[in-house]
């Protein structure tokens, strides 16, 4: 069982350097691949970012296993972009979902959104997200 | 004939309230005296700076880092910094490491220090508040006499440093270090004994190492319920290369937190002493070029609540393509709700105070009308139309 806890058995090696390793999975694979890193021992989310380059949103996870940052990374489409909750995993996630939600308009499947987090009344939608004009 | 009624009110505190010191509105019900339920609504400090620094260049991204955090600029600035050298694969002179780490801790040492300053607020006793920020002024006049500021120092940049410490300041730094390590033992002595501030702390705002794990604790609150975990430990600027050991604490209630953070202040001292002594000569920066090519990179700080995370993004161009931030604050705030059930509403401020929240300037407002049970949130507008009538 060990020898399959590997970072290569999570997903695509990426990038590697000393300090972090950025592994990429798809969208229907990362449950498995959290539940994997879980059971590798590591038991706290630092943050979920997420980023619109232009044709995809991605969503990159990030943990911490002995102080090496493991940045599990996946996409997903711009148009109707939706993730699945990750809080029974990770229940240190809830806050950052809700905060992709808020910034990138992605639907968190499994994670309610009692209101906004951060952004008031009147705040543009989703600010992070480009426009359509390639800003 | 006895009736039993229980009966839960809800108490608005916050935005503004006395016994917060930054905005934030937490909603108390309480049975009586004892908290039942809380509901945290975070928001007050949004400013936009990750949408911001996408639309600043990489140097001028040095300078909003700077501005998320008002206490721990110096770790914002170095975070980013690290975050854009990683980027381009960019190693930094020796001595610009050290001068790093001596920021780094001065910082913490202030930090603490008007930590313990607010606890001995919260809790009554303003004798503590002014004699640690008394201490505090010392670390302050430091960091003024190294790089020209109080608050933002403007030390980091993308490659080292803009200011060198020098010889003539080096005697001062170690005799203040002297003085501030014979303080942490006082506070650290009347923290413990006193049975005041005892009845306070101990037992208090207690949860333990599970909760701190399910929900990403960092820093000294982490350490508080046993979890060592210190980025220090990773070995960023010259932390690899200085003897120290992280402060630990168990059981999570506020004198646990106080005895990390007071621990901490003896280890700093020591951290900037080890500094100075071995602080090689040479260059403080290395030259970095000012458009970076597709990468991207993470980097990580101890601040003084704790882990601050940086990611970034380039696109090829002279400014980022994404810059993320996660405070610590953020990663602690979950904890704040297993800390304060149960608990006496009296002892509400010290244990929001105990996680050393961090929030900045308000830029909105939600305002809750206690007799209709209505919450809304207004924007600056709104106050402008009541100001006209």
């Amino acid at each position: 069982m060990d020898d399959e806890l590997t970072f290569e058995s999570l997903g695509k090696v990426v990038k590697k350097s000393k300090n972090a390793t950025f592994i990429e999975v798809d969208a229907c694979d990362l449950r498995r691949a959290l539940t994997k890193l879980r059971l590798m021992g590591v038991k706290r989310i630092m943050t979920i970012t997420g980023v619109d380059n232009g044709t995809d949103i991605e969503v990159i996870y990030h943990f911490d296993k002995d102080y090496h940052i493991i940045n599990i990374k996946t996409k997903i489409p711009r148009k109707n972009s939706t993730i699945g909750s990750i809080t029974t995993i990770y229940s240190g996630a809830k806050l950052f979902e809700r905060e992709l939600a808020e910034m990138l308009d992605v639907q968190i499947e499994g994670n309610r959104q009692p209101r906004n987090l951060f952004l008031c009344e009147g705040s543009p939608r989703a600010p992070l997200r480009k426009k359509e004009n390639g800003d | 004939m006895v009736i039993s009624m229980k009966e839960v009110t809800t108490i608005p505190i916050g935005p503004q309230h006395p016994a917060l010191i930054e905005p934030e509105y937490l909603k108390v019900s309480v049975d009586g005296e004892t908290i039942v339920d809380v509901d945290i609504n975070l928001g007050y400090i949004h400013r936009g700076i990750e949408g911001l620094m996408q639309k600043k260049n990489y140097v001028q991204d040095i300078y909003v880092a700077e501005r998320v955090c008002g206490i721990c600029s110096g770790s914002h600035t170095v975070a980013y910094s690290q975050a854009v050298e990683n980027l381009i694969e960019l190693e930094i002179p020796e001595r610009a490491k050290y001068i790093r780490t001596i920021i780094l801790e001065l910082e913490r040492l202030h930090s603490h220090l008007l930590w313990a300053g607010v606890a001995g607020y919260e809790i009554g006793i303003d004798t503590i508040f002014m004699s640690a920020w008394k201490d505090r002024e010392y670390i302050m006049d430091l960091l003024e006499a190294i790089s020209g500021n109080r608050v933002n120092y403007g030390m980091s940049t993308i490659g080292g440093v803009r200011r060198d410490v020098s010889k003539d300041i080096v005697p001062k730094i170690e005799k203040v270090m002297g003085v501030i390590e014979k303080r942490a033992d006082y506070y650290a002595n009347v923290f413990l004994s006193d049975n005041v501030i005892l009845a306070r702390t101990k037992g208090i705002g207690r949860f333990g190492h599970t909760d701190a794990e399910k929900f990403s604790a960092v820093g000294p609150v982490a350490r508080a319920c046993g979890i060592e975990y210190d980025i220090r430990k990773d070995g960023y600027a010259a932390y690899g290369d200085v003897e120290w050991e992280p402060v630990m604490a168990r059981g999570g209630d506020v004198q646990a937190k106080v005895i990390v953070r007071l621990g901490e202040l003896k280890v700093s001292a020591s951290i900037i002493k080890q500094c100075l002594s071995k602080m090689p000569a040479g260059d403080i920066k290395a030259k970095a070029p000012v458009a970076i090519p597709e990468n991207e990179a993470v980097s990580r700080v101890e601040a003084p609540r704790g882990e601050l995370f940086y990611y970034a993004r380039s696109n090829g161009s002279d400014k980022p393509e994404r810059v993320r931030i996660r405070t610590p604050t953020y990663s602690n705030i979950l904890t704040l709700k297993p800390a304060l059930i149960g608990q006496q509403l009296a002892d509400l401020p010290i244990i929001v105070a105990a996680i050393d929240p961090c929030f900045a300037c308000t830029d909105r407002v939600a305002l809750v009308d206690t007799r209709k049970d209505e919450e809304k949130v207004v924007d600056a507008s709104y106050f402008r139309k009541i100001e006209r009538r």
